[in-house]
């Protein structure tokens, strides 16, 4: 069964449309990449999935079942997202221990904190940072909160919106390999923005390319690691990538 | 003692209330570094404790009149001296501390969370919403404060509850204008956004997740505006307005005194310091509560 299905989406804000008729599949099990400059609509159709914006005609379906934009069903036990900016994701004011503690309480589910250890250990955070305030921990450690907390609720599908670019290199490295590791042991899907090939060529197993909203090719991983890639444009954005990486 | 703050400023808590205790001590401590809002919380304390144990400091009875002592200036029998009835000034001052905090806490628990809830919800749900609740507002802030309670108190007749409502009235869409403004400011941040993800209602939100961060300005703000509600209170009472005699209210006192302000200075002078200490001290509180309540400054100290 396809994880996600979307089905010649288009969003628009107010007059500007951002999307022009994305249609693409991911399985269940796989890890999708979205690439493409900043503009080019890939965050946006993250938003869309996840229910952070309604403004879109098309068709989205996530494990078979059909989202209705004017009246969602209550998706967050299915898919969470986590965020770019760890700085700006989790509320300045809660100890970690509230923010894990949270989704729980909205959905009723009684929890002696069990959870709440278990998954400091699954995101690799001692139990001593358990109290701390956000403004007590680093941009990494922050960012294993966040994931931590959207698996709170054991999603089966995770939606990443560049989740390491705000994050040191020597960072990016820990908390890429944590994504892979949790995907391995939780059997997770994920759907990763991100305009950093080797970010993908890690983490993913296929990918689209977006330019100004529209889907210009879906490629497997393979074909990421030659180059081999069929749109003018895909192959400019992989040589750019190439050639900052030689710089 | 050095276990006690060790536990208090650990940076690996063990549980929550430990976690928002040594919160509570870090701005205890920069609150202590800080001698103006110190001083504003030594008057502030004084005037608490004045009005508690009114009875135990005042020497003589606050409305007990005495016609062969009229006029005293002040001595070592009646240190602050007595007005045109012979009531000793010191003890209407101690009762009057009563009427103000009475006042500016009753004005301050009305308006405040009224303000607050509005503002919330105005500024969480925007579009008609906000348009609607914010035109309301704007409609209310658009009068003037005492001329505003002054209708109100005519309409619903002198007497200090009505003074207290009359003013929450008034006081009320400044608050309303800040917790929007506040709330506009991360409304749309990511950790709002995730807390939708996870399927909380917007009654959840604006609770547990919006109002605590209002919280701390309008904590500021109200202590900032405290000095205000004492003077239109005082405003109120010195018109006739507000507290009824024999109510030993300062402004009213003021009020009486001013027809011997020439020749007994004394009478309308010493109520009227006791309004600008208590002001001052809510102003330099409010101050030093602003810079270490400030989220810019979480952290750093």
């Amino acid at each position: 069964m396809s994880a996600i299905d979307l089905n010649n989406l288009n969003i628009a804000y107010s007059s500007v449309q951002v999307v022009h008729g994305a249609s693409l599949t991911v399985n269940e099990g796989e890890s999708f990449a979205l690439v493409g400059e900043s503009g080019s609509g890939k965050s946006t159709i993250l938003k869309a999935i996840c229910g952070l914006n309604d403004e879109w005609t098309g068709e989205i379906k996530l494990y078979g079942e059909k989202v209705d934009p004017r009246n969602r069903a209550d998706i967050s036990r299915i898919s969470q997202m986590v965020f770019q900016d760890p700085y700006g994701s989790l509320h300045p004011r809660k100890t970690v221990d509230t923010t894990l503690s949270e989704p729980l309480a909205i959905h009723g589910i009684k929890d002696n904190g069990d959870r709440v250890v278990e998954m400091l250990n699954a995101v690799g955070l001692d139990q001593r940072y358990r109290f701390r305030f956000p403004h007590q921990m680093s941009g990494g450690q922050r960012q294993r909160v966040a994931i931590a907390r959207a698996l709170m609720l054991k999603p089966k599908l995770l939606l990443l919106d560049e989740p390491t670019s705000a994050l040191d290199v020597s960072v990016q490295a820990e908390i890429l390999n944590l994504l892979k590791q949790l995907r391995k042991d939780q059997n997770l899907t994920f759907l990763l923005v991100t305009h950093d090939l080797p970010v993908v060529s890690f983490l993913c197993d296929r990918l689209a390319v977006m330019k100004k909203g529209k889907i210009v090719e879906i490629a497997t991983r393979d074909q990421l690691a030659k180059g081999e890639f069929n749109d003018a444009y895909s192959q400019e954005l992989y040589h750019a990538s190439k050639h900052e990486h030689v710089a | 003692m050095s276990n006690m703050t060790e536990w208090l400023l650990s940076d690996s808590p063990t549980s929550k209330g430990q976690a928002f205790a040594g919160r509570a001590w870090r701005m205890w401590l920069s609150l202590l570094g800080n001698p103006l809002a110190i001083t504003g919380l030594i008057i502030v304390v004084v005037l608490v404790l004045m009005a508690a144990f009114a009875p135990l400091i005042a020497p003589y009875s606050p409305i007990g009149q005495d016609l062969q002592n009229r006029l005293l200036p002040p001595s070592w029998q009646h240190w602050m001296g007595t007005d045109e009835l012979g009531r000793d000034i010191f003890s209407r001052v101690v009762y009057g501390s009563r009427l103000t905090l009475m006042i500016v806490l009753l004005v301050a628990a009305i308006s405040a969370p009224l303000g607050l809830v509005i503002g919330a919800i105005s500024g969480y749900f925007g579009g008609w919403v906000d348009k609607v609740m914010m035109g309301i507002t704007d409609i209310f802030l658009s009068m003037p404060k005492l001329i505003m309670a002054l209708a109100f108190v005519a309409a619903l007749g002198p007497g200090i509850e009505n003074a207290i409502i009359a003013i929450a009235i008034t006081a009320w869409p400044a608050y309303a204008r800040i917790a929007r403004a506040e709330t506009l400011t991360f409304r749309n941040a990511e950790f709002i956004d995730a807390i939708k993800l996870q399927g909380a209602s917007p009654a959840r939100i604006i609770i547990n997740h919006v109002l605590p961060l209002c919280t701390s300005s309008m904590i500021v703000r109200v202590t900032l505006d405290m000095a205000g509600i004492i003077l239109t209170a005082a405003g109120l009472g010195f018109l006739g307005l507000g507290a009824q005699p024999p109510l030993p209210e300062w402004g009213a006192m003021i009020s009486r005194g001013r027809a011997f302000i020439l020749d007994q200075w004394w009478v309308a002078t010493m109520p009227g310091f006791a309004i600008i200490v208590v002001s001052l001290g809510f102003c330099f509180l409010g101050d030093g509560l602003r810079d270490i309540l400030d989220p810019k400054n979480e952290g750093k100290s």
